[in-house]
C-alpha cells in the first residue's frame, strides 16, 4: 500500500491514517517512514512493535540518530540500529550505541557496487546470497525483540 | 537580494553537502537551515549566538474535565486520533486544529499555546546563519521554517544572496522553505526512487511558480538514469545546472566535519563552482528577459 500527497498540499497525516486503517493484523507489516522527527514520523511509528533506525557514520548521521532515538524512547517502542555506508574510518555510531546500550542490527558497507546496483532498482538481497542471509537473520532478530 | 533554496525529494541526496560547500565559496550572503526536524548545518558553522528564542508554534486542545460530559463528540471529529478513550488530549498527536472545540456541546475544550521548538541566529565567519530545532515529536514544522526565514531576513545587512538549506519531502515544511524564493535547486540522485522524488518536488516548485533547477549528485553511478533525468528536465523546462561525481572522499571529509572545499577535493569543488556560476547566469538571463519584456 502507498499513500501519495497531492502536489502543493501541506497536510500528510490524514493520508497516513487511511493507510494505517487498511493495515492487516494477521501478517507482518513493514512501514517505510518519512525522515525527521515531527508529526509524520510520530504518526507512522505510533503503534509499531519495533523500529529500525537507519543511519550513516557521519557527524550529521549521528546527530540525527540521537534525535530519532529520543523520539522512539519517548514513544516507548523497542528499536535497533542499522548502519548504512559503514566505514572503518568512522566508528562514531558504534561507540554511541555501545554507550547507550543500543543494539546494532546490521552494518552495510559503503561500496560503490551496492550504490550502483541500487540505482538500477536492484537491492543487495536480490543480487547476493550473503546479503539475503543477513537480512533473514536481521528479520529473525527483530521478530524476537518485537514479541518480547 | 536573491533567495536560493536547496531542496530534495528525500533525505541523503547531498543537498546539505552542496549548501555547506557554497557556504565557503559564495561571498556576501546569509544562510538558513530549514530542515528543522533534523538540522545539520550548525554542526559546520560554529558562530557567536546573536539571538535565541523559544518558539510557540502550535496550539493544543485542553479539556476541562470538570465540564466534560464524556459524550465522545470530540473523539468522533478528531482526524488525528488525539483524544483518548478517557478524554485526555494526547500531546504528540494533537495538531491544534480546533475541530473538537467547535464540536464540544458544553464548551469544555479550549486551545492553548505550546512550545514546539527553539530558534537561533548566529554570527559566523561565513555570514549570518538562522536555524532552529523542533522539539522531539512536535508538530508545526512548516510554521517553524517560516520563523527561521523571518529571523534570517530580520538580519539582512546588504548581502547579495540568501542560501537556504530546505527540508526534505514535499509537505508543509518544504512548501514553507520555498515560499518567496527566487530559485529552487533540487539536488537528486540517479536512482529510480531518486528520479520520482525529484519529479514530485519539482512539481511543488512549479505549482508555486518558482523557477526550479536541478543538480544531479553522484551522476556517474548510473549514466542511464542520469540521461533520463536530463531528458525529463529538458522536456519540462528545468535546467540541469550541475552534475557532481560519486566521490567516497566526500564522506571521509564530512566525517571530519570538513566540506569538500576544505578537504580540497578539487574535482568536486570545480563541479560545485560550476553549478553556482550556471545558476547566477540563469538568474541573470531571467532578469534581463524581464527587463526586455517591460
Amino acid at each position: 500500500m502507498q499513500g501519495k500527497l497531492n502536489i502543493g498540499e501541506p497536510i500528510t497525516i490524514p493520508i497516513l491514517h487511511k493507510l494505517k486503517e487498511r493495515m492487516r493484523d494477521d501478517v507482518p507489516v513493514i512501514l517505510d517512514c518519512s525522515p525527521g522527527a515531527s508529526c509524520t514520523v510520530v504518526q507512522t511509528v505510533d503503534g509499531c512493535d519495533y523500529c529500525i533506525l537507519v543511519t550513516e557514520p557521519t557527524p550529521f548521521g549521528l546527530h540525527d540518530l540521537k534525535i530519532a532515538v529520543s523520539l522512539v524512547r519517548k514513544m516507548e517502542i523497542p528499536f535497533g540500529v542499522v548502519v548504512n555506508k559503514a566505514m572503518h574510518e568512522d566508528r562514531s555510531i558504534q561507540e554511541y550505541c555501545k554507550l547507550e546500550g543500543i543494539e546494532i542490527l546490521m552494518e552495510i558497507p559503503y561500496m560503490r557496487k551496492i550504490a550502483e546496483s541500487y540505482s538500477n532498482g536492484k537491492l543487495p538481497v536480490q543480487t547476493d546470497k550473503d546479503w539475503e542471509d543477513k537480512f533473514v537473520q536481521l528479520y529473525d532478530r527483530i521478530k524476537g525483540s518485537a514479541a518480547s | 537580494m536573491k533567495q536560493i533554496v536547496f531542496i530534495s525529494g528525500k533525505g541523503g541526496t547531498g543537498k546539505s553537502t552542496v549548501v555547506a560547500s557554497l557556504s565557503l565559496l559564495v561571498k556576501n550572503k546569509i544562510m538558513a537551515d530549514c530542515d528543522v526536524d533534523a538540522p545539520n548545518l550548525h554542526l559546520l558553522l560554529n558562530g557567536k549566538r546573536l539571538q535565541q528564542d523559544d518558539y510557540f508554534g502550535a496550539e493544543q486542545a485542553v479539556i476541562d474535565s470538570a465540564i466534560c460530559i464524556s459524550c465522545g463528540r470530540c473523539r468522533q471529529v478528531c482526524r488525528f486520533d488525539a483524544i483518548s478513550e478517557d478524554f485526555q488530549v494526547l500531546p504528540m498527536k494533537c495538531e491544534g486544529c480546533g475541530a473538537c472545540v467547535l464540536a464540544c456541546p458544553v464548551s469544555a475544550i479550549s486551545l492553548a499555546d505550546v512550545k514546539t521548538g527553539e530558534t537561533f541566529v548566529d554570527s559566523t565567519e561565513r555570514g549570518t546563519f538562522s536555524h532552529a530545532l523542533l522539539d522531539i515529536g512536535a508538530e508545526g514544522s512548516g510554521k517553524l521554517v517560516t520563523e527561521v526565514k523571518e529571523n534570517l531576513f530580520g538580519h539582512i545587512n546588504g548581502e547579495e544572496w540568501a542560501i537556504i538549506d530546505g527540508s526534505p519531502g514535499i509537505g508543509c515544511s518544504v512548501i514553507a522553505s520555498m515560499t518567496g524564493a527566487d530559485a529552487v535547486v533540487a539536488v537528486c540522485e540517479p536512482t529510480k526512487s531518486g528520479q520520482s522524488d525529484m519529479e514530485r518536488v519539482l512539481g511543488v516548485a512549479r505549482h508555486f511558480g518558482i523557477p526550479a533547477f536541478v543538480c544531479i549528485n553522484k551522476y556517474d553511478l548510473n549514466l542511464k538514469i542520469t540521461a533520463a533525468i536530463e531528458h525529463y528536465c529538458e522536456k519540462n523546462g528545468f535546467p540541469v545546472i550541475g552534475k557532481i561525481s560519486f566521490e567516497p572522499e566526500i564522506v571521509k571529509a564530512l566525517q571530519r566535519l570538513k566540506t569538500p572545499v576544505e578537504a580540497q577535493i578539487d574535482n568536486i569543488v570545480r563541479e560545485i563552482e560550476r553549478l553556482w556560476n550556471r545558476l547566477k547566469a540563469e538568474l541573470g538571463a531571467r532578469d534581463e528577459f524581464k527587463e526586455v519584456m517591460k
